[in-house]
């Protein structure tokens, strides 16, 4: 069989079906990307929803807690001014109380001396009545006794 | 007396996004007590944006019967805010005129949208004349440097900074809003489709919007009434990717494995390693896998379920998810880079070592250095090392190699001639990825549209050109030659890199039929281009080269369910000639033009080739089959 003939835009032609066939390659990697991309940025947007979900959160958590904190320091704030004639009057019971402690503390001391005079003088009485002049006069002290007695 | 108490909420939904930076917020706010509702401004840093609107509210009187503001306490906020991701405070006036805040918001701003449109000598429908046209663009955030129209194929410049009044009105803030006219650089040239503005802004970034105009400007200088620019597109079909074949049953202890390859992930036996890592994954093991070169080809793949690194990454030591080293190496090949980084990482991890033969790689080598085997075993050592370069195989270190490993995995048996006796070592059969090389039909209209002439017979061959097989693939630009010159006309499509020159004075008279696309970077962009074939051809014959390798196309040529004609060596010795395939003694130019005529001449015997080819794949050729036998034998190694 006879060769067909090679046209002169045969080579051209060629070309052509060559640039065809890499666009459509072309298309499939440009295909590719837009696929790929997509998920990506709906997955970005996701996120940043996240984020800003996240951070809304924080914030009223924040809020929350500053009004927590506010309102903590506002009873605070109301103990203290409750407490101060309470506190008055408890330095005064105190300073009342140290001036009976102080009371005591002498009358317990004049307790002691009393007693150490009690005991002075119960000595001398053991002393006088163990001597030899009220042994010996005791018979005048038993008549005495047995005529007043009378 | 006691502080004000403020009742509001916002009702946008969040989180608040401001779409071209617009803000639109809607809500309500009330002072409790107060007879009317107070002003309310939403607070951005320095940014005040005030009330916009008062609403009226029915719900709200509902909720709170007891407040006389209640009625009109509904409210609306639109206006701008800079792009940015904002703290913002929605802030109601009391009576004392102090602004409390009664809302938090975060708000994502985005840029303020590019702005653009034709009006000159139309603003919507259909141009059809050769005329200049005109419009106005502008980006309130950046001076536009150049600005072009698109459409169609077309792409035409357009020159900027002209005046516009009513522009500059609407936008009295923005310093470079005075001159955003443009009028195209010349006359409008044939091209049809609907008009884009396509600007490139100050400080990079470009912005693209549609418009309401198509163009259609059916001829100019260039082309004439004979185009049909209107003509719809002819898509080459990809189809829907299939799921690739399942796991099979998972067996022994997980593993930590590593792979050497001597090139790069855009090497075929990088398929072949990825599509067996992905298996192995699949097993649950951890894979990483080590180019020599060009670790970014990775990105050839998609999702790749291992680690991809260089080598000289890798030999910097190893560490995997569960914080241990690699548990076994598997040497892609004996080439010396991957010898000796599995030599390394032997030595640190002390990691089992199976080596993969896929080829007869002293063969391979005394291709390349242009010797015999034997002259290259009478080399002294010194010689030998000056002479074989890293992506090669050393012949003496080679064999030491194979002896001191655990085992051994080759592509087809013929190969285990190389494996030294009593060494494990199990076939590894190649695949092709199910997930996209499956029986399709000849995209028809694709076809006609390449305007091929009638009774074109299209082969198609996928692969590089390489000293070793430089003659062969010369065979089958022979055959397509002869057959143009006795027959009707016939096509090589051909993808792949010319390595070597090949061709020579055949180059001239075979390039009319030979559609030479280069390397395609995505696989999985191959099917759809090789459907267009008739026929796939595998040049060459059996010798020492082609009957210990296993030409990793050929599972790709028979999945896609068309008649492959082969030699009778490799993959050709095991196939039923005339049933699974059409096998030649010898696939060279004669056998190979004989063979077309053949198939050519009988659709009915091409019909049953197809199907055999198709039949065969499914039967003998699966990544997952081949990833379970892989996890089978490492697991026999005593590694578990």
């Amino acid at each position: 069989m006879k060769p067909a003939p090679s046209e002169p835009s045969d080579a051209l032609v060629n070309q052509l079906r060559q640039q065809l066939l890499l666009a459509q390659v072309r298309i499939m990697e440009l295909e590719d990307v837009r696929d790929g991309l997509a998920p990506r940025l709906a997955e970005i947007e996701q996120l940043l929803a996240q984020a800003q979900s996240l951070a809304e959160t924080k914030l009223d958590e924040a809020a929350h807690a500053a009004k927590i904190l506010a309102d903590t320091q506002a009873h605070a704030a109301g103990l203290q001014a409750r407490s101060e004639p309470l506190a008055r009057e408890l330095a005064a019971a105190q300073t009342a109380l140290a001036e009976k402690t102080s009371e005591i503390t002498r009358r317990r001391e004049e307790l002691v001396r009393a007693e150490t005079t009690v005991r002075q003088l119960e000595s001398e009485l053991t002393a006088v009545k163990s001597s030899r002049s009220w042994r010996w006069t005791a018979w005048l002290r038993a008549l005495g006794g047995k005529s007043g007695g009378r | 007396m006691s502080a004000p108490v403020l009742h509001g909420e916002i009702e946008t939904p969040r989180p608040v996004r401001a779409a071209g930076g617009l803000v639109s917020l809607k809500g309500w706010c009330l002072v409790a007590g107060a007879p009317e509702a107070p002003p309310v401004r939403l607070r951005a840093g320095e940014h005040v944006l005030p009330m916009t609107a008062r609403l009226p509210r029915t719900d709200v009187p509902a909720l709170l019967p007891e407040e006389p503001g209640a009625a009109q306490c509904g409210f609306t906020i639109e206006s701008a805010l800079p792009p940015g991701v904002h703290h913002a405070f929605c802030e109601a006036q009391l009576p004392g005129g102090e602004w409390r805040v009664f809302k938090q918001l975060v708000i994502a701003a985005e840029a303020p949208p590019f702005l653009a449109g034709l009006d000159e000598p139309v603003r919507e429908g259909v141009l059809r004349d050769r005329v200049k046209v005109g419009g106005w663009a502008l980006d309130p955030a950046r001076p536009i440097e150049t600005l072009t129209l698109r459409y169609g194929h077309r792409e035409i410049a357009c020159v900027l900074d002209r005046p516009r009044d009513d522009v500059a009105a609407s936008f009295p803030a923005v310093p470079h809003a005075r001159r955003p006219g443009f009028i195209s650089g010349d006359f409008l040239v044939a091209g049809h489709g609907p008009v884009r503005i396509k600007a490139r802004l100050a400080g990079g970034g470009v912005r693209v919007v549609p418009t309401s105009v198509t163009f259609s400007v059916a001829t100019d200088e260039n082309h004439g009434p004979e185009l049909d620019l209107t003509a719809a597109r002819v898509a080459l079909e990809r189809g829907a990717p299939r799921p690739a074949g399942s796991p099979g049953q998972k067996t022994g202890r997980l593993l930590n494995i590593v792979f050497i390859l001597p090139g790069s992930f855009a090497s075929n036996n990088a398929l072949h390693v990825i599509a067996l890592a992905a298996g192995l994954a699949a097993h649950g093991h951890a894979c990483a896998v080590a180019v020599a070169h060009d670790p970014e080809t990775l990105a050839h793949h998609d999702q790749p379920s291992f680690r991809g690194l260089a080598h000289h990454e890798a030999a910097r030591g190893l560490t995997f998810p569960n914080g241990r080293g690699p548990d076994l190496i598997h040497a892609w090949t004996t080439r010396e880079n991957v010898r000796g980084l599995a030599e390394k990482l032997r030595a640190r991890h002390g990691a089992r070592l199976v080596v993969h033969l896929e080829d007869n790689e002293q063969q391979v080598l005394a291709h390349s250095l242009h010797r015999t085997m034997a002259e290259l075993e009478r080399l002294p050592d010194a010689e030998l090392d000056r002479l074989v370069p890293p992506d090669l195989s050393h012949p003496r270190r080679a064999r030491a190699f194979l002896a001191a490993a655990d085992g051994v995995t080759v592509i087809m048996d013929r190969l285990r001639e190389f494996v030294p006796t009593g060494k494990p070592c199990a076939t590894i059969m190649p695949a092709a990825d199910a997930r996209h090389f499956h029986p399709r039909p000849v995209p028809a209209e694709f076809r006609a549209a390449l305007r091929l002439r009638p009774g074109t017979t299209v082969l198609a061959y996928h692969g590089n050109v390489h000293a070793a097989n430089a003659a062969e693939m010369r065979a089958l630009y022979a055959a397509v030659l002869e057959l143009n010159r006795t027959g009707p006309p016939v096509v090589l499509l051909r993808t792949g890199l010319d390595r070597v020159d090949f061709l020579g004075p055949l180059a001239a008279d075979s390039a009319p039929h030979v559609l030479s696309l280069g390397q395609i970077l995505h696989h999985r962009h191959l099917p759809p281009l090789l459907a267009l074939a008739d026929l796939f051809v595998q040049p060459g014959g059996p010798d020492e080269f082609n009957d210990h390798r296993f030409p990793s196309k050929l599972p790709e040529f028979f999945a896609l369910g068309r008649p492959v004609i082969l030699p009778r060596t490799n993959l050709g010795a095991t196939l039923r000639h005339g049933v699974d395939a059409w096998v030649l003694d010898r696939a060279d130019a004669a056998g190979i033009t004989a063979a077309v005529r053949t198939l050519r001449a009988d659709p009915a015997l091409r019909e049953k080739l197809a199907r055999g080819a198709a039949a065969y794949a499914a039967e003998h050729f699966s990544w997952a089959r081949s990833a379970d036998a892989l996890a089978k034998f490492y697991q026999t190694l005593s590694v578990a």
